[in-house]
Order: C-alpha cells, then sequence, then structure tokens
C-alpha cells in the first residue's frame, strides 16, 4: 500500500496540495479588464498559465474585434477572447460600453486563423445578426453559426447553425443593402472538398427578415483562398460587390471582384491584377473593397507575387471591366499589411498597419478626388504588443478606425482630414 | 512529516514542469533569440505552420519522415495560432512527430514576432526557413519539396 515509501492517502494529500499550489499560481497571474466587469477573471488566456495575457485595457486580451455602427448610431462590437465571442454596445461611439454580453463559448474548435473574426449586421428595426465559424470535426471543417438578437443587441439567442451537417463553410461576412435585405458570403468546401482540391469556393445565401432566415445557399464562385477573409460592399445600385482570393490555373492566388446582380444572383469574377503569386500557401490576408459615389470601385490587397510584392491599391472607373494599375501601399520592409478602404462620396480612406521594430503602426492616406491623388501619409495610432487587423467603418458623414491592441485595447478614432 | 510532503509537492510540480518542457513548449516574445543562439553554427530548418491551415496540417506526416531520416538535422516546429495544445500535440503525434522540437505560440504572432523572424512574411503559412551553419537563410512558402530538402541537407553535411 505504498507508493516511493509514502502512503496512498499521503500521495493523495500531496496531489492535492501541488494541484492547489498550481491553481492559486495560475488564478494569481489573471487580469481584469477595467470598464468590462463582467469578463473578471475570464482573461486569462484558457491554455497559458505560464504567461498570461498582462494588458490591463478594456478588452486589452481580445484577439479580434469588428465593429459596426446600427442605423441609429449605436455602436456594436463582437469580438473574441479566451475561446469565446462577445458582444457589447456604445452610445457615445465608444467612450463608455454596455457590459459585455458573452454570445458563445466555444470550448472546441475555435477558429485562430489570421483572417477569422465575428462578423456583425444590424438593420433600421433593430435585429442584430453576429456570424462567426468553429472547426467542427477532426477533418477541420468548420461551421457557421448565427447569433441572433431582435432588441437592438440587448439581448441574444443562443446561437444555432447556419446549415447543419453541411460541407466545410468558413469566413462568413454580412453585408446590409439599403433596402434591409442581408447578404451572407463565405468559404465553401462543397466543390473542393470531395474532389481534394485546393482552395475552397465563395457561397452566399440572403435573407430578408434580418438574419432569421437565409435562402438556400449556393456557389457564387468556383473557386477562392480558403483562408482568406472575403471583401464586401455595397455597390452604386446598392448590390453587394465582393473581392476575394481566387486560386487561377497553376496555384496562381490572386485577386477578383465579383459583382451581384439585382436579380441577387452572381456575376461572373473579374481579375483585378496579374500578381502571379504561384502558391499553395494560406496567405491569411484577404483583401478589401469600397465603392465611391460615382460608383468607382477601390481595392487593395496583399500579394507576393513575381509581378509585385507588398500592399498595393488598384480603382475601375467601368464598374469591375478592368483597373488601373496597381499602386504600391506602405513600405515592404516595415512589414506593411492588412490594408482597408472605405469610400464615402468623393472621399476615401485606406489603412494598413506597419511595423518599425519596436511598435505597430496604423497608417492612412485620403484621396478628396476618387483616389485620383492622395494625400501624405499619415500616422493615425501606434501600439507595442500584439494587434488585430485595423478596419474603417463609417457613419452619416464620418469615419472612424476601429483598431485592437493590447497596449491601448479597443479604439474608435475618428478620421479626419489631414489638411 | 508535513514539511516532508510539501516537500514532497514541490518535487512533483518541478517533475509536471520539466515533463511539459519536453513535450510542446510555449513559444513567447523572445523565444525566436533563444532559439537562434540554441541553433548558433549548425544546421537548421524551422517549420511554421498553423492549425487552421490545410496545406499545413497535410504535409507533416511528411515532415515526420524527413525527421526520422535525418536525425542528425535540428529541425523546430513553431505552430503560431494558439491553437489547443492537446489538439497540436495529437496531430503532431500522429504525423510521427511526438519527440520532436514543437513550440506552440502563446500570444499568437504578433508583429514583432514576425518581424523578428522575417520583416517580409506577411503571415502565410506554412513557412520554412533553411539555415546555414554560417548563418544565411533561405526562405521557402508554401509546403515542402523534400527532394529539394534533403539535398540542401546533404550539401550541408558533407565535411
Amino acid at each position: 500500500m505504498s507508493i516511493l515509501g509514502i502512503r496512498f492517502r499521503a500521495f493523495l494529500e500531496i496531489g492535492l496540495a501541488a494541484t492547489l499550489v498550481l491553481s492559486l499560481a495560475q488564478r494569481s497571474s489573471a487580469q481584469t479588464m477595467p470598464g468590462m466587469s463582467d469578463m473578471s477573471g475570464m482573461s486569462m488566456m484558457h491554455h497559458k498559465a505560464a504567461a498570461p495575457c498582462e494588458s490591463t485595457q478594456p478588452l486589452g486580451c481580445a484577439d479580434t474585434a469588428t465593429a459596426a455602427f446600427a442605423p441609429d448610431g449605436t455602436l456594436l462590437l463582437t469580438w473574441t477572447q479566451d475561446q469565446k465571442v462577445y458582444f457589447a454596445r456604445s452610445k457615445d461611439r465608444g467612450e463608455s460600453w454596455t457590459l459585455p454580453l458573452r454570445i458563445a463559448d466555444i470550448t472546441a474548435g475555435f477558429d485562430g486563423g489570421g483572417d477569422a473574426r465575428p462578423q456583425i449586421a444590424a438593420d433600421a428595426t433593430g435585429r442584430v445578426l453576429v456570424a462567426y465559424d468553429t472547426f467542427k470535426d477532426q477533418h477541420w471543417n468548420a461551421e457557421i453559426w448565427l447569433a441572433r438578437s431582435s432588441d437592438g443587441g440587448v439581448h441574444f439567442g443562443a446561437p444555432s447553425v447556419f446549415e447543419p451537417g453541411g460541407v466545410s463553410q468558413r469566413l462568413p461576412v454580412l453585408d446590409l443593402e439599403p433596402s434591409g435585405k442581408i447578404l451572407m458570403a463565405w468559404q465553401d468546401k462543397r466543390l473542393s472538398g470531395p474532389q481534394q482540391l485546393p482552395g475552397a469556393s465563395i457561397a452566399y445565401a440572403w435573407s430578408t427578415d434580418g438574419g432569421g432566415t437565409f435562402s438556400t445557399s449556393a456557389i457564387a464562385a468556383d473557386s477562392s483562398c480558403e483562408c482568406c477573409r472575403i471583401g464586401v460592399t455595397n455597390a452604386g445600385d446598392a448590390a453587394p460587390i465582393l473581392a476575394f482570393r481566387t486560386i487561377f490555373p497553376g496555384e496562381v492566388r490572386d485577386h477578383v471582384i465579383l459583382r451581384f446582380l439585382p436579380s441577387g444572383l452572381p456575376d461572373k469574377p473579374r481579375r483585378i491584377s496579374v500578381d502571379d503569386w504561384v502558391t499553395n500557401s494560406c496567405p491569411h490576408q484577404g483583401p478589401s473593397i469600397a465603392v465611391s459615389g460615382s460608383g468607382t470601385i477601390h481595392t487593395v490587397w496583399y500579394t507576393q507575387g513575381k509581378a509585385r510584392q507588398g500592399l498595393f491599391y488598384a480603382r475601375s472607373t467601368d464598374g469591375g471591366l478592368s483597373f488601373g494599375d496597381p499602386q504600391r501601399l506602405g513600405d515592404p520592409d516595415s512589414m506593411a499589411s492588412r490594408p482597408f478602404v472605405l469610400a464615402h462620396g468623393d472621399a476615401v480612406w485606406r489603412v494598413w498597419k506597419e511595423f518599425d521594430g519596436h511598435a505597430s503602426h496604423v497608417l492612412m492616406q485620403l484621396s478628396r478626388n476618387d483616389g485620383r491623388d492622395w494625400s501624405a501619409t499619415s500616422v493615425i495610432d501606434s501600439s507595442m504588443g500584439s494587434s488585430d487587423h485595423p478596419l474603417l467603418i463609417g457613419y452619416l458623414n464620418h469615419v472612424f478606425l476601429s483598431w485592437l491592441n493590447s497596449e491601448h485595447g479597443y479604439q474608435l478614432i475618428e478620421l479626419k482630414d489631414p489638411r | 512529516m508535513k514539511f516532508c510532503r510539501i516537500g514532497a509537492a514541490l518535487i512533483w510540480l518541478s517533475v509536471c514542469q520539466i515533463a511539459a518542457a519536453s513535450g510542446l513548449k510555449e513559444y513567447g516574445a523572445d523565444d525566436w533569440l533563444v532559439l537562434q543562439k540554441a541553433h548558433a553554427a549548425g544546421t537548421w530548418i524551422v517549420h511554421l505552420w498553423g492549425m487552421s491551415c490545410d496545406p499545413c496540417r497535410e504535409e507533416l506526416p511528411a515532415w515526420g519522415s524527413f525527421v526520422r531520416g535525418h536525425p542528425q538535422v535540428d529541425v523546430t516546429f513553431i505552430e503560431v495560432e494558439q491553437a489547443v495544445p492537446s489538439v497540436v500535440e495529437a496531430v503532431l503525434g500522429r504525423a510521427g512527430l511526438t519527440g520532436s522540437d514543437q513550440w506552440l505560440s502563446v500570444n499568437g504572432f504578433d508583429d514583432g514576432q514576425r518581424y523578428a523572424i522575417d520583416r517580409h512574411w506577411g503571415g502565410e503559412l506554412p513557412l520554412t526557413l533553411l539555415i546555414s551553419p554560417d548563418g544565411q537563410v533561405q526562405t521557402l512558402t508554401g509546403t515542402t519539396d523534400f527532394r529539394r530538402l534533403d539535398a540542401w541537407t546533404r550539401v550541408r553535411a558533407k565535411p
């Protein structure tokens, strides 16, 4: 009845004591987040007892944050932290927030891909839709989850799987048309999966009831790079238009746009540029797209192609039939990454991130004439430590940078004309 | 007797920590410098991969074969997406990489960590670094051509 000369009861006591010591050590290293009291005690990364997040800023320990303005001007925010999905609202553009709602606790299958993040759409009737994906099996097939609110985000129902039992569906994006219709598009493996082909397809579905129900899903484009986000905005005719990285013959992973027609059906993809990036890697860095008041299409993207490497911008003044020569964005020696573009009237903003060896910076340029000329580059915000992608959101005539970083937490910064 | 038990508990903890350190290790902000120092003046291959990356997972068994066939080469595997440790260990184990030098990103790969490894790395995966004893680095993006890797290794194995 002895193990290494110690009686069994003593052995149990030693084990319990060791477990208690380890547990207390882990608890003492957890951080709380001012302004987000509902999350106290939960900010320690679930598997990181040895090196917990040390940020004390609101959401400073979150992974990704996505913001959108509801039609009444309420700022809506969804974010991931500790493999959970949260939601909060702000009536004063981020100065104060409601207590976070925990929308989902993803105990297994959290999607930690570089372009994975929850998405939001909110209509004028108070319906709010949050979409995110998780991995659902040992073959790393994903499924899309939807959480719905009918009271502006005060309460959410339990999330449900968009198409249970379906093929792998990942990286959803949402687009709200002025009419109130919602388009959801995502990376879908119904074509590539069974044939074990590289990449995925772009699939879509429409909702006419604020995300309560969706049409049967369909394929918009046969081929896409499965790990890159899809860019989406509304074109001049209010129909959605996508930008995504596709796979051309020869494993060339370059970018295209795809318009949705007034009928709701997709047009054929049109190439943005011939970068000639031959790779079977996962770039984890998808494009962004905006359409200005004149109908000009503005796109930004990342490539390591034979023709060019780094971040680039191009615009189309003929509805996407052709694009101008790509213009370089940022300094490739400073890790220029994560470009994003937003347009309002004739004004176009483009932002991206750079790293100087010490801190990450969000840089911005503004065009006041539909992308023909651009302002000098200005630094909007900087952060030490980890940081999320810089995103742009608009409300009325105001444009904001939405950026999460570990040094300052969540930041909403109105962009001013640098002139 | 209680002191003995407390001492035994501390020993237990130390054993647990050592056991954890011998398998999947946590990769933090300063670990690239530590790894570089540990592998200075030797032939060293670093393979960065992510759990959400299909080509990454699919080629891991080939990496298992390569490691078994080249025991003289130091190969380090770093998962960059903060995946669940038990899942990472299981995937590496199925690929025959249980005893390999394997690391898991603690807080995700931030800009500084990518900059330290390759300032032109945009985050695409898999990424493989072939580091010669003289410090020269070849960067391979995408899945690996193992014949090329074998040739690279053989050249550097010559006296």
